[in-house]
């Protein structure tokens, strides 16, 4: 506990270690800040972490590899020649497209069910009358899909318990965006293409 | 009188990269002269040999020269890079099984013992080196980003899959593993 304020330090201690190398910044630093300069205990613990980072840095520097130009050159060269044999991807016409496609087709189906009892034969006169209203609505300005929508019965409107009652943004972002997953596309690669990848990764090892 | 020359400045990386999928393949020869080494050393810290950190790093450019219609304007080059050349060491690592083997023989540790406190300074490198390895692959990873490359911990998130807060949180875990590690091994 910090002896002049009161504060405990269970309220910064997994902060100390990123504010000890200098990881936060604004009113977050500023808490660390103004509870380890009154506290002993958190104080002697930032200098044991710093004690421990110094060791990392040291430890990496010892122990990396060091090569001489010629290995930076060679493997430039290897990766140049690599790549000679890659075609880049452009997809940044494919994503968008299926993007589209994927938000058309889940507008259809959306339309399908809700306006699938309208398309058929009236059978009594209250079918007749949400035909015309079909028929009236046909006319109208208004995006199919918000007409659709007007016609459906609240009850169905209304989520499901375990409805989350909007789209994932996350699916949003995989429809609409770019995924950054190295291993992602590989399949868009032709079978000449990953035969000639695998041929000159080969002959880099 | 003639006017000052502007000094010329290396290009950025965005704007090698908007240069390279514009079709200027020279754009991406430049970010493989400047990424090549730093990747090497972070792999091969992972993988401890030269033969696989040669490979995964190449893999790992020619994944990015495959795939630089998919990469992002909102991140950096060096991060997405990194992301990938991560992946590849850790899943090399991870089908390897050798994930807690993969520490450096004894012999081949740099040991120049010409004293007491040499042998102090050597075995607690060694404690630290060990505890280092039995570190859970996102941790090492944390770790290895933001002490050794010197990324925020906004950018150790971004190579890491995880938000900020999460790097940061993986980070104090891994720091009290390695001091408790140490201690465990006793002071010198």
């Amino acid at each position: 506990m910090n002896p002049r304020t009161g504060a405990p330090c269970a309220t910064v201690a997994e902060q100390l270690a990123a504010w000890a190398d200098g990881g936060l910044q604004g009113g977050a630093a500023r808490q660390v800040a103004e509870h380890v300069r009154d506290c002993p205990t958190c104080a002697a613990e930032v200098a044991d972490i710093r004690n421990l980072l110094g060791g990392l840095r040291d430890l990496a520097t010892t122990d990396a590899p060091v090569r001489d130009p010629a290995f930076w050159q060679a493997m430039a060269a290897e990766i140049s020649a690599q790549t000679q044999v890659v075609r880049p991807l452009r997809r940044s016409v494919g994503v968008p497209a299926l993007a589209f496609a994927g938000m058309a087709l889940a507008a259809a189906l959306a339309l399908f069910f809700v306006r699938g009892p309208t398309a058929t034969a009236p059978r009594d006169g209250a079918d007749a009358g949400s035909r015309s209203v079909a028929v009236a609505d046909a006319g109208s300005a208004a995006p199919s899909v918000v007409r659709a929508a007007a016609r459906t019965p609240a009850a169905l409107r209304a989520p499901a318990a375990d409805d989350p009652g909007e789209t994932d943004p996350a699916l949003l972002e995989d429809l609409g965006g770019f995924d950054d997953d190295p291993l992602d596309d590989i399949d868009e690669l032709g079978d000449a293409e990953l035969e000639a990848l695998s041929r000159a990764l080969g002959q880099g090892a | 009188m003639q006017a000052a020359m502007p000094q010329s400045q290396p290009p950025d990386d965005a704007h090698l990269v908007e240069r390279f999928r514009a079709g200027d393949g020279r754009a991406f020869g430049e970010l493989v002269a400047r990424w090549q080494q730093p990747l090497f050393r972070l792999v091969w810290r992972f993988v401890k040999n030269d033969a696989d950190a040669k490979d995964i790093v190449q893999a790992a450019f020619v994944r990015a020269w495959a795939n630089a219609a998919g990469f992002r304007a909102d991140s950096s080059f060096r991060t997405w890079i990194y992301r990938i050349a991560a992946n590849l060491a850790l899943n090399h690592v991870r089908d390897r099984g050798r994930w807690r083997e993969a520490a450096v023989a004894p012999d081949e540790l740099p040991t120049e013992p010409t004293g007491v406190a040499r042998l102090v300074e050597a075995e607690s490198a060694r404690r630290l080196r060990a505890a280092v390895e039995t570190l859970p692959p996102k941790q090492r990873l944390v770790v290895e980003l933001r002490v050794n490359e010197g990324l925020s911990f906004r950018e150790v998130g971004e190579v890491a899959g995880c938000s900020e807060d999460a790097a940061k949180a993986n980070f104090h875990h891994a720091i009290k593993r390695l001091r408790a590690g140490m201690t465990e091994g006793g002071e010198p």
